[in-house]
């Protein structure tokens, strides 16, 4: 398990390698240059590119960051100067984290209920609720849900803040809203692989054998059926805690979501490379967890005995 | 049966559930005040006044010399001060650091005292020092450096001299070099031509004609400037305590963390919480300290307008800028009476919008006939009350309020320098620019506008217009930065533009249509408009250059070298228990110095 798992750490680094080495090149293709304000003069704007080195030749400045990167040093924002891109991750990343985890949460319990019994109480009425739901989910983007909720259960009723301000009770709005999606998502898929146990053979044994419906559901179909949703959980829980910037901007949380899309648009390279190669590092690390889950979780892996790939 | 066991355990889940998520309640770390509100009307509140408010941005940077963006200035404006403040009116100034000044009678030196309880808020004394060492920072190509590099004798000397002009001076092959190798050679300068190339800075800012004696600052300018009061409000010309700056700098925090910002302005921040909130408090060694009524002032970083507009409503911001989309709702006097708003400040931001011609050659833009055609075709009128609400439809280039000589420059300029929307005109126009293009029909335009709903909703209306006269013109939504590419290439027809001054003087927007402008994008001609720009630069008599610049405008519109949309309006309301606060169009738009707040009122909502 140990040199399985260093192994995978091994192809990790590579391919986080490969993302930076592409994102460097595809950010190198953006015209323009971060400085593209044409409330710069020219003489601000040749010393601001001097002296952030956007002035060497592209393998050059490539050299140059791929040294600093392997010290750990991600630079030093362009939009906010002086600002160490580090420090601005660590810094928004936990506000995203807190919002992420909970809707994660939000979407696991609920997702994977609602499809359970949707799948138990096939092309019944709570079927159909769930079919409703999930579709609700999936087709209002939060940017109009997110809206509506504060609308209502903030401006309107009063219940709830309007915007996460660190209670407790702020966080539901915006983690519900940014959970939908998943809730529908992972109800949907969960329906499906449910129904799929529920057809097979040795499900059709367990219940002439006259184990209770019970049983039956919690230690065959129910661990059988998951196994296809715990593989997108991972990828999932990246993309949750890693935040929205329709939510993040809705609630006026202090998340990492708006970089992902304002660090693009104003060219701010060191920040575009950090956001990049954190959220791969993100993406790579769940999946390995996953991976490591798995190997506990899935009945088969351990009658056969397989280890890893 | 067993249906309803499972009902009931997905019934449990949903509790459990809703208790972690809700179960927290209380335990907050809000910051309400007089949490004991029995009935607090009667209870009379003499605690600290606090301003809920907030920023519209993160700042870019708190580097007084370093900053240009608006939440930036706003910011400022709170916690650092420059000789004079800016005042209640646009444009105008009120005493700061320094207590008075005078000018020569050719307008060229001005004369700064310095009040003698000026302090940090460590309790020292602002001194002459202070403002020069701020000054040689922003000396250092900053973006607003040109505020004192184009006027201060020797300070563009100053600012221009590098480490490339020391080299080049004392080795005479320096100059041979290929640009890398220059750069290489400035990277490796060696202890001692360090140290000779600082001592020759040195040497240049003894240079510039800024002097301090006893408690008097001199700034000698290039010419008469009658607006440099007011640049001395800005941020670029703050103080900078060295001792302070070079301690920060080492640590590494120098206005980049509160524990790395100087205050000597009215109120000091104490906490920044980097996208989330500030808190400031009242600088208890500010010189006006008992004419400053806010004690605490807790800003909450909100990027979004509606979010702002709920904040406000459910009782959380004491005032808001206001969306156009909103102005119906917030003109509604029900509304203003249920959420206990005053009435709405409409306030310039001195935003000017137009369409930029290109004016080089191979388009039909070229064609003075054609530009004006498009221009006389746009209905503004229409424009304001349909589209953006709360606008002004503008028929001049600088917008509406901005100073003047004495009055505002469109009363004393014209408020219309064109008619409005006037399609007959128009198409005379069109005719006679085909006439000349020898064309029977002008071939479609493209508009380059940016990617945002707005700004399409914006090009729409006008492209309809033009449609109704026979143009016809193809919008061409672009990203900001692909779009300003564009403009300094000149590979464009029409673009659909903005500016905003950066000092309170019509020059600002006038000048760039000088030749010579890096933001002249479609290369504008006129040696007229060039010779009366350099004669206002040059005048010192503020009539008379106020004089010159109508005439550029004038001049502007008789060749059609701009098409006008409209002048944009910023909206804003506060509480009712929230007075005094000033709402501006330059430099800090929104500035709390002169206001207060009835916290009983407050409290009681």
């Amino acid at each position: 398990m140990l040199r399985y798992i260093l192994k995978r750490c091994l192809y990790a680094l590579i391919t986080l390698w490969v993302i930076a080495t592409i994102t460097f090149g595809l950010m190198k293709i953006l015209p323009g240059d971060p400085f593209n304000d044409p409330k710069l003069k020219p003489d601000v704007k040749a010393t601001l590119i001097k002296q952030y080195g956007l002035d060497k030749s592209i393998p050059e400045q490539y050299a140059l960051y791929m040294k600093n990167l392997m010290r750990g040093d991600l630079g030093t924002s362009l939009k906010f100067p002086g600002r160490s891109v580090t420090k601005m991750i660590q810094e928004s990343f936990p506000k995203s984290f807190a919002l992420g985890w909970r809707a994660m949460v939000i979407a696991v319990a609920f997702g994977l209920t609602f499809g359970i019994i949707a799948a138990l109480n096939h092309q019944k009425v709570f079927d159909y609720f769930t079919i409703f739901i999930a579709i609700i989910g999936i087709s209002v983007p939060s940017i109009v849900m997110g809206p509506i909720l504060v609308y209502t259960f903030g401006v309107n009723l009063g219940w709830l803040p309007v915007t996460v301000d660190g209670t407790q009770i702020s966080y539901l709005l915006p983690s519900l809203t940014l959970a939908l999606g998943s809730v529908a998502f992972i109800s949907r898929l969960m329906r499906t692989t449910t129904l799929e146990v529920l057809n097979q053979d040795y499900i059709v044994t367990a219940k002439s054998k006259g184990i209770t419906k019970r049983k039956i559901v919690w230690s065959h179909v129910i661990r059988n059926a998951i196994m296809p949703v715990v593989t997108v959980l991972g990828p999932l829980f990246a993309a949750l805690i890693t935040g929205s910037i329709v939510i993040e901007k809705i609630f006026a949380v202090a998340g990492l979501g708006e970089y992902f899309v304002s660090t693009i648009f104003l060219k701010d390279y060191p920040m575009i490379m950090g956001i990049t190669i954190f959220y791969a590092a993100l993406i790579i690390a769940s999946i390995l967890m996953i991976d490591i889950i798995y190997g506990f979780i899935d009945p088969k892996l351990r009658v056969t005995g397989r280890r890893g790939r | 049966m067993g249906s309803k066991k499972r009902w009931i355990l997905l019934l449990a889940v949903m509790m459990v559930l809703n208790l972690a998520l809700v179960g927290c309640r209380g335990n907050t770390d809000d910051q309400k005040i007089g949490d004991d509100p029995k009935d607090g009307v009667t209870d009379i509140y003499d605690g600290p006044k606090i301003l809920d408010y907030y920023s519209a941005a993160e700042p870019q940077t708190l580097d007084t010399q370093q900053m240009y963006g608006s939440p930036d200035m706003i910011l400022a404006n709170m916690f650092s001060e420059g000789l004079l403040r800016s005042g209640k009116a646009n444009g105008e100034t009120v005493p700061g650091v320094a207590e008075s000044f005078k000018v020569s009678d050719d307008g060229r030196v001005y004369t700064f005292k310095l009040r003698s309880d000026a302090k940090w808020m460590d309790g020292s004394p602002v001194t002459a020092e202070d403002f020069f060492f701020g000054w040689r920072l922003a000396l250092e190509h900053t973006p607003y450096s040109f505020l004192l590099s184009e006027y201060i004798i020797g300070a563009s000397e100053y600012e221009n001299y590098d480490q490339a002009t020391f080299l080049a001076e004392i080795d005479s092959t320096f100059k041979n070099l290929s640009e890398e190798q220059k750069d290489e050679r400035v990277e490796n300068m060696t202890e001692e031509e360090l140290t000779q190339y600082q001592a020759k800075r040195d040497e240049l800012w003894e240079e510039v004609k800024v002097s301090a004696s006893g408690s008097e600052i001199t700034v000698e300018l290039i010419s008469a400037t009658p607006y440099f009061p007011f640049l001395t409000t800005m941020p670029v010309f703050a103080p900078v305590k060295e001792t302070f700056y070079n301690e920060r700098k080492a640590k590494g925090d120098y206005s980049l963390e509160a524990s790395g910002l100087n205050s000597n302005g009215p109120w000091k921040i104490v906490e920044w919480r980097h996208n989330e909130n500030f808190k400031l408090e009242k600088n208890p060694h500010y010189w006006n300290r008992d004419n400053i009524n806010l004690d605490i002032l807790n800003l909450r970083i909100v990027n979004d307008v509606q979010t702002r507009t709920n904040l406000l409503k459910t009782g959380q911001l004491d005032g808001s800028a206001i969306q156009a989309k909103d102005i119906p709702e917030f003109t509604d006097i029900a509304v203003l009476e249920e959420y206990g708003l005053q009435t709405m400040v409409d306030m310039p931001d001195f935003a000017s919008f137009y369409i930029e011609f290109n004016h080089v050659e191979d388009t039909p833009m070229k064609n003075t006939n054609i530009r004006k055609a498009i221009m006389y075709a746009m209905d503004r009128e229409s424009f304001v009350t349909k589209i953006n609400l709360g606008d002004e439809p503008a028929l001049g280039f600088v917008p509406t309020m901005f100073p003047g000589y004495q009055k505002s420059f469109r009363e004393e300029s014209g408020m219309r320098l064109f008619e409005d929307n006037q399609k007959e005109k128009a198409k005379e126009y069109l005719a006679q620019g085909l006439k000349e293009l020898g064309l029977d029909k002008l071939p479609p335009i493209d508009m380059m506008i940016g990617e945002s709903d707005i700004a399409r909703k914006i090009a729409e209306k006008f492209q309809e217009d033009w449609a109704e006269i026979g143009i016809t013109v193809n919008l061409m939504p672009l990203p900001w930065s692909e779009q300003l590419t564009r403009l300094q290439k000149g590979d464009f027809h029409l673009a659909s533009s903005g500016w905003g001054p950066d000092y309170p003087d019509p020059m600002t927007f006038l000048e760039l249509f000088e030749s010579t402008n890096p933001n002249n994008s479609g290369k504008y001609s006129n040696p007229e408009v060039d010779r009366l720009i350099r004669a206002a630069k040059t005048e010192s008599n503020a009539k008379e250059r106020m004089e010159y610049m109508y005439q550029v405008e004038k001049l502007l519109f008789e060749d059609a070298a701009l098409a006008p949309q409209y002048y944009r309006i910023a909206h804003w309301t506060f509480k009712k228990y929230l007075t005094g606060v000033v709402n501006k169009g330059i430099g800090a738009t929104t500035d709390f110095y002169w206001a207060d707040i009835d916290m009983n009122a407050k409290l009681a909502k």
